[in-house]
């Protein structure tokens, strides 16, 4: 009961008029910007993220919800069209989507997306307004051990899924937690590797970086890429999928919004995971191999509806731990910050109208991705005849204002420069630069977890062991860390 | 990439060295002592750390690389290479550290301008006329946005914008 009157609570904010135009507005620029390839919903959420500085907290959230969940449906609209896929999510519905296409179902493809889509993300808020608030119940008993484990669990998940390479993984935590010690040390006040620039006394914004890294790199490499696109031309008739469709596809739009919503929630597998062991299970268990690759339905609906639900899944550790698990969610922690609000086990009952507000925000957003993805298909593709060069000039002109009204200073636009630079080497070398945002962030918290911890104990690690909610993240995050080495020793050992 | 895996891996434990030689230099006062953690304590940590993967990725270039997957073929987009892409890319980041060095003195608006005309012109290759019309609308745009509507107090050059 008290869930639903919370909802409802959540409602009666997210429907005020102005907060209503603020949802819609995020909705309507995450499809367009999800339709872009190389620009993605972190991206996005970064570098529009000064524009809701004047505005509530309630609206600031609301209208960068509203972009993070838009992006994940637009990236699916040209990865079907056009084999580009906007997002990195989108990539794998390409693999039907476009077969579809070609065979002239573009409408059905796009259609049962839209939907699977809807399904996905309802589902997700679902889970989330069930699970955060018993998830924060229980992380208000976390002491500062439990506190340092839960970040080591997260981390340790974030640095071995979210790579190819485990030591690339570990190159880019690593590096993001070094980077987190710069700034002044809040256990004895001294001032660490600011080398007498005072703006880093504060730590080195994580917002700047995530900007040089996401959007200055991505502009620059973006410009590798052809200037053109070849546009869909084809009639697009049949967007609500029929009966038969829909019955045919009900078992993976399911099995990918379960899928979708479990992984999104943990640490760095993120959505584009989910999208593709959905693939993976659609194209296992479908009675039809031959259709697989060739334009089998569920192999779109599986996907286009896990990396949806993943994205609502992932709000779920940022909203009752305070722990962000993808690089979107982290800027959303960001935005949070910046308005004077600490997530955290408490944010349900200091700032429950907000999180109620938020929520309720994402089943509209929802719905009205859903009216926009039908009614705006045609328009939205339209969206791809900007021309690169522009884009990139104006990604990178919005990167330095968006950098400078962080804190009116010009070293936040140097940093951007800096991890510009160095964003794009790492993408270049293969190495992930989600992980280096997330331990930046993270990074703080689990210093300054570790050194209450070890003032609780005077001095003695054995904090660590002696707590067994402790142990047994400490012992999760251990496995994770070598779950790679498990995995290939399992298998060198059945060959 | 090999060769590229290998000098990064050196940098960076170059990188940790200096970032363990810093932490060291940090004062450790007695009341730190409680916790047996001073404030370089965290950051040597951390920075053996790096070192340690650093090493794990400069032996990793010696294996046998590992082949794609099938999925991994989906994850690349159809798009085609621009051959001019080596030449653009290092134009653009040039344009880009050019418009920050001068946006302190000479403003915002000038500064941007003056970077998406020639980024137009040198990367886009558009007509002179295309590229000062977007030029004077980008910027324009955000001016508006942030200093206008947001109060955002933008870099001014000495004509006041």
């Amino acid at each position: 009961m008290d869930i639903f009157n919370n909802l409802m609570m959540g409602f009666g904010v997210a429907l005020e008029p102005i907060n209503l135009i603020f949802i819609g507005l995020g909705q309507l620029i995450g499809v367009s910007i999800g339709v872009l390839p190389g620009i993605n919903a972190s991206m996005a959420v970064a570098v529009l993220l000064p524009l809701t500085f004047g505005l509530s907290p309630e609206a600031s959230l609301l209208f960068l919800s509203g972009i993070y969940m838009g992006a994940m449906f637009g990236g699916s609209i040209t990865s079907i069209l056009l084999r580009v896929p906007g997002t990195s999510t989108a990539a794998v519905v390409a693999l039907d989507g476009y077969e579809m296409t070609r065979q002239g179902r573009a409408g059905l493809a796009l259609g049962i997306t839209a939907i699977g889509s809807w399904v996905a993300g309802t589902f997700s808020v679902i889970v989330l307004m069930s699970l955060g608030p018993w998830l924060s119940t229980v992380a208000l008993a976390f002491g500062p051990p439990e506190y340092f484990a839960l970040i080591f669990l997260g981390l340790s998940m974030i640095t071995s899924l979210g790579s190819d390479s485990l030591a690339k993984g570990l190159i880019a935590g690593a590096f993001g937690l070094l980077l987190g010690t710069i700034g002044m040390d809040t256990g004895v006040g001294v001032s660490r590797f600011t080398f007498g620039i005072l703006e880093l006394d504060n730590g080195v914004n994580f917002i700047a970086v995530l900007i040089g890294m996401f959007a200055v790199s991505q502009s620059l490499l973006n410009l590798k890429k052809s200037l053109s696109h070849a546009f869909y031309k084809g009639k697009m008739t049949g967007l609500l999928p029929s009966l038969a469709d829909l019955k045919e596809s009900a078992g993976s739009i399911f099995r990918g919004t379960v899928l979708g919503t479990f992984i999104g929630m943990l640490p760095g597998a993120g959505a584009t995971a989910a999208a593709f062991m959905s693939y993976s299970i659609e194209a296992r268990i479908s009675k039809h191999p031959e259709r697989v690759g060739k334009g089998e339905i569920k192999c779109v609906a599986g996907p286009g509806s896990a990396d949806n639900s993943a994205a609502g899944g992932a709000l779920v550790p940022l909203l009752s731990l305070g722990i962000p698990g993808s690089e979107t969610t982290a800027v959303l922690l960001g935005a949070l910050m910046i308005h004077g609000i600490r997530p955290g086990p408490m944010l349900f009952s200091q700032h429950s109208t907000l999180v109620w507000a938020t929520i309720a925000s994402l089943y509209i957003a929802n719905t009205l991705g859903l009216i926009l993805a039908t009614a705006g298909i045609r328009p939205l593709t339209q969206i791809l005849k900007l021309p690169t060069p522009v884009m990139s000039a104006f990604i990178l002109v919005m990167s330095v204002v968006g950098s400078y009204a962080l804190a009116n200073s010009m070293v936040d636009v140097w940093i951007v420069w800096i991890f510009g630079v160095v964003g794009y080497l790492m993408k270049t070398l293969r190495i992930p630069v989600a992980p280096v945002i997330l331990a930046l962030v993270l990074g703080p918290m689990a210093e300054k977890s570790f050194r209450q911890s070890l003032y609780m104990s005077d001095g003695s690690l054995a904090v660590f062991a002696t707590r067994p909610i402790t142990v047994v993240m400490l012992i999760l995050g251990l496995i994770s860390l070598f779950l790679p080495f498990i995995i290939s020793a399992i298998k060198g050992g059945k060959k | 990439m090999k060769i590229a895996d290998r000098i990064s891996s050196i940098l960076l434990i170059v990188l940790s060295g200096l970032w363990i030689y810093w932490a060291r230099q940090l004062p450790y006062p007695k009341f730190a002592q409680v916790s047996n953690m001073g404030p370089g304590d965290f950051p040597t940590i951390i920075a053996v750390m790096l070192a340690i993967f650093a090493v794990w990725q400069f032996v990793d270039t010696f294996r046998p690389p590992v082949a794609k997957t099938a999925a991994d073929s989906g994850k690349e987009a159809e798009r085609l290479e621009n051959p001019k892409a080596g030449r653009d890319i290092i134009t653009g980041f040039g344009l880009f550290t050019i418009m920050l060095a001068i946006m302190p003195f000479a403003g915002f608006s000038l500064a941007a301008s003056i970077f998406v005309c020639l980024f137009l012109l040198l990367i886009g290759r558009y007509q002179f006329y295309w590229a000062g019309l977007i030029a004077v609308a980008i910027p324009s745009l955000l001016w508006f946005i942030f200093a206008y509507l947001l109060t955002v107090p933008l870099p001014k050059g000495p004509w006041g914008f």
